[in-house]
């Protein structure tokens, strides 16, 4: 039971050298039947060592997609341009050999649903010790003191047995600790967690929390973790940014985003998830839905649920820096620069 | 907004359940032959149901949320000592001879599109409680009574002709709603309705049920794992843990004062949008996942997960503890002195 993790703000330890991943100008198109549809516009953000990255948006906004042209896992109808930049290297639209130098040892991803992302025919002891296998030329015998070391700190009971036995016989939680265990494996400078704790009860998702914040302390890890759950985001980001239609609608230290909120889109969103702390039984609900790739406004995405929207709307909004509030505060809005 | 209170003690429930049980029959066996064992997913739940309220239901999964509400639907069969609905004593009786009650009661599932036949436009997934309740409708009565309830839901005529795969999901959930209103019951049980949405669609549809449940007097049974939003919507709330309850409480003093251990550790589970609170919260954390249904600990089912547990915890089921304020199951609660 007794297991308290202290976090202490992390910005402070936050590296203040060159960033360590950087995306510049990202863009997703997808050719389909019906044309050509775009997922993520314009698309830049940087993460230094040991920083987290929250993501937040709602289906559609283009998040995931984000993090799969990074990581050069997009369907064969995808196009991504733009640039990763890795320690200083593009990393994007690199050939497969090339790639697989940096993806897996450097950056490492962790995916939504822990029960369909391992292989139901193999033993976790295979799909563990492949990692290190492959990426470091290790040994049998060391990959799988590496692996059996990794499951220990994970805090799974009875490692060996855990090793000799196949995904089905583990809950959600369990999938999803092996899971990360085998992105830590090579011990990785960049962990993506996309939603990665969505299936999960609220008791194993703050294990699971615990447990990325103590290995962010203890490796220096940089994290970007995309999740719809403002809850999370809170825990464990420094910097945040919230996505809506493809685009960025907001980017900011996470304490700018929670409490000098400036787009109308993030202050709907912290005004229409059910919060436990809210005394009052207040709820806005946003109405319409998510715009469709399909059918995007030609302006701001946001503009036909938004209440603020007028002409200006009918055009997109760049980004822009909030000119009195805290530095690397960025928004798109036409309006007000006022806190929203 | 704010929902009012109306439970008045002593009103008269819609629903009285004693000791209610469900069992399944699990293949537990490694050979060849097969062998049966029952794995008991609800273990002696009783509380009554007032008009007009929502009862909340929270618990992690496999706590037998969902089979508790299918057992009180009659959808699944169950045991008990005492189930009544609207004093229909329904106790020993077989689920085929449920019938009248099932008008009442209704039922808005989890997957908004998977619980919708995909063969069937909106009007005949709408329109179908009404075929087999009340034969003597003509189609165009029918339809005037789906156009009006698509319009109590939101939604334009305009989705009349349309099929599942063609509308949202917010949308679907909203035709899963309409059918179960069309009937005009008197409660509904909502099992999961949101958890399946986009964050600013669950908004929509936590408002679109408050606002039926006003309009139409409606008693809701609403099944949810996210505590904040059984916060928003109920009356009072229930905690299940492994087939069993563990308090049961109204709202605000069960969300401010929890009297149970696990109550309170769910609670501090849910990470607050709060960031400056949440860098400095020091988790006490829940070790380990919940122990199989089929093997369950004996003793105060929790314990082997609780701070507070001792030897008494692991001998002994607490009971039930039922007074004005609390109820709760708990040999070491939390009480506020």
């Amino acid at each position: 039971m007794a297991c308290a993790t202290r976090w202490t703000r992390r910005t402070a330890e936050v590296s203040t050298h060159s960033s360590l991943l950087e995306v510049k100008n990202l863009n997703v198109h997808f050719q389909t039947p019906e044309g050509e549809l775009q997922a993520v516009r314009d698309l830049s953000f940087s993460l230094r060592q040991g920083e987290t990255l929250g993501v937040v948006g709602e289906s559609g906004s283009g998040k995931s997609q984000t993090m799969l042209a990074m990581m050069g896992l997009l369907a064969n109808n995808a196009r991504a341009e733009g640039q990763v930049l890795f320690k200083g290297d593009n990393i994007l639209n690199l050939p497969t050999a090339q790639l697989n130098r940096v993806r897996g040892p450097r950056l490492a991803m962790v995916f939504q649903d822990p029960m369909t992302s391992l292989n139901p025919f193999l033993k976790i002891e295979r799909q563990m010790t492949e990692v290190l296998q492959t990426h470091q030329n290790a040994s049998r015998g060391q990959a799988r003191a590496a692996a059996l070391q990794m499951l220990e700190k994970l805090r799974i009971a009875d490692p060996l047995r855990c090793f000799n036995s196949y995904p089905h016989q583990f809950s959600g939680g369990m999938r999803q600790r092996i899971m990360i265990a085998m992105a830590l494996l090579s011990q990785p400078d960049v962990l993506i967690a996309d939603e990665p704790t969505t299936a999960l009860d609220v008791t194993v998702q703050a294990q699971i929390v615990a447990l990325l914040r103590q290995l962010q302390q203890e490796h220096g890890t940089s994290i970007i973790m995309v999740t719809h759950d403002l809850g999370l985001v809170a825990s464990l980001s420094d910097q945040v940014m919230v996505m809506y239609g493809g685009r960025v609608m907001e980017h900011a230290q996470a304490d700018d985003i929670f409490y000098n909120t400036r787009h109308p889109y993030t202050r709907a969103l912290l005004e229409s998830v059910p919060r436990l702390e809210h005394a009052d039984d207040a709820l806005l609900a946003i109405p319409g839905m998510p715009p469709s790739l399909r059918n995007m406004p030609p302006g701001c995405p946001f503009a036909p649920r938004c209440a603020r929207a007028d002409n200006d709307c009918q055009h997109p909004a760049p980004l822009r820096l909030v000119t009195d509030g805290a530095a690397d505060h960025w928004f798109a809005c036409h309006h007000t620069d006022a806190p929203a | 907004m704010t929902p009012t209170a109306p439970t008045t003690p002593r009103q008269q429930p819609l629903l009285q359940v004693l000791d209610l049980r469900v069992r399944y029959p699990v293949n537990d066996s490694l050979g060849f032959w097969p062998k049966t064992r029952q794995l008991e997913a609800v273990k002696g739940i009783g509380f009554n149901l007032y008009a007009g309220e929502t009862l909340g239901v929270v618990g992690e999964s496999g706590c037998g949320k969902s089979s508790l509400a299918k057992a009180l639907m009659g959808l699944i069969p169950s045991q008990s000592s005492l189930l009544k609905w609207f004093d229909q004593d329904l106790t020993n009786i077989p689920l085929q001879r449920w019938g009248a009650v099932r008008r009442d009661v209704q039922m808005v599932f989890q997957d908004p599109l998977s619980s919708l036949d995909p063969r069937l436009n909106v009007l005949k997934i709408i329109s179908e409680p009404l075929r087999t309740h009340e034969p003597g409708l003509s189609a165009e009565q029918r339809k005037a009574a789906v156009i009006e309830t698509l319009i109590k839901v939101g939604l334009e005529e305009s989705v009349l002709y349309r099929y599942p795969h063609e509308l949202s999901g917010g949308q679907c959930q909203r035709i899963g709603i309409a059918r179960a209103i069309i009937l005009r019951p008197k409660v509904i049980l909502c099992d999961e309705p949101v958890s399946a949405l986009d964050v600013s669609i669950q908004a929509q549809i936590i408002q679109l049920l408050r606002q039926l449940q006003r309009e139409m007097n409606l008693t809701l049974v609403f099944i949810s794992h996210d505590l904040a939003v059984v916060k928003h919507i109920s009356h009072r709330v229930m905690v299940m843990y492994l087939g069993t309850m563990m308090e049961l409480g109204h709202k605000d003093r069960l969300f401010k004062e929890p009297a149970h251990p696990y109550t309170q550790a769910l609670l501090d589970a849910v990470p607050k949008a709060d960031p400056r609170k949440e860098r400095h919260k020091s988790y006490s954390l829940l070790s380990g996942d919940i122990p199989s249904p089929l093997d369950p600990p004996a003793g105060c089912v929790f314990h082997t997960r609780c701070n507070r547990a001792d030897a008494q915890c692991a001998l002994q089921e607490p009971s039930f503890k039922a007074s004005e304020s609390s109820s709760y199951a708990c040999w070491h609660p939390l009480l506020s002195t």
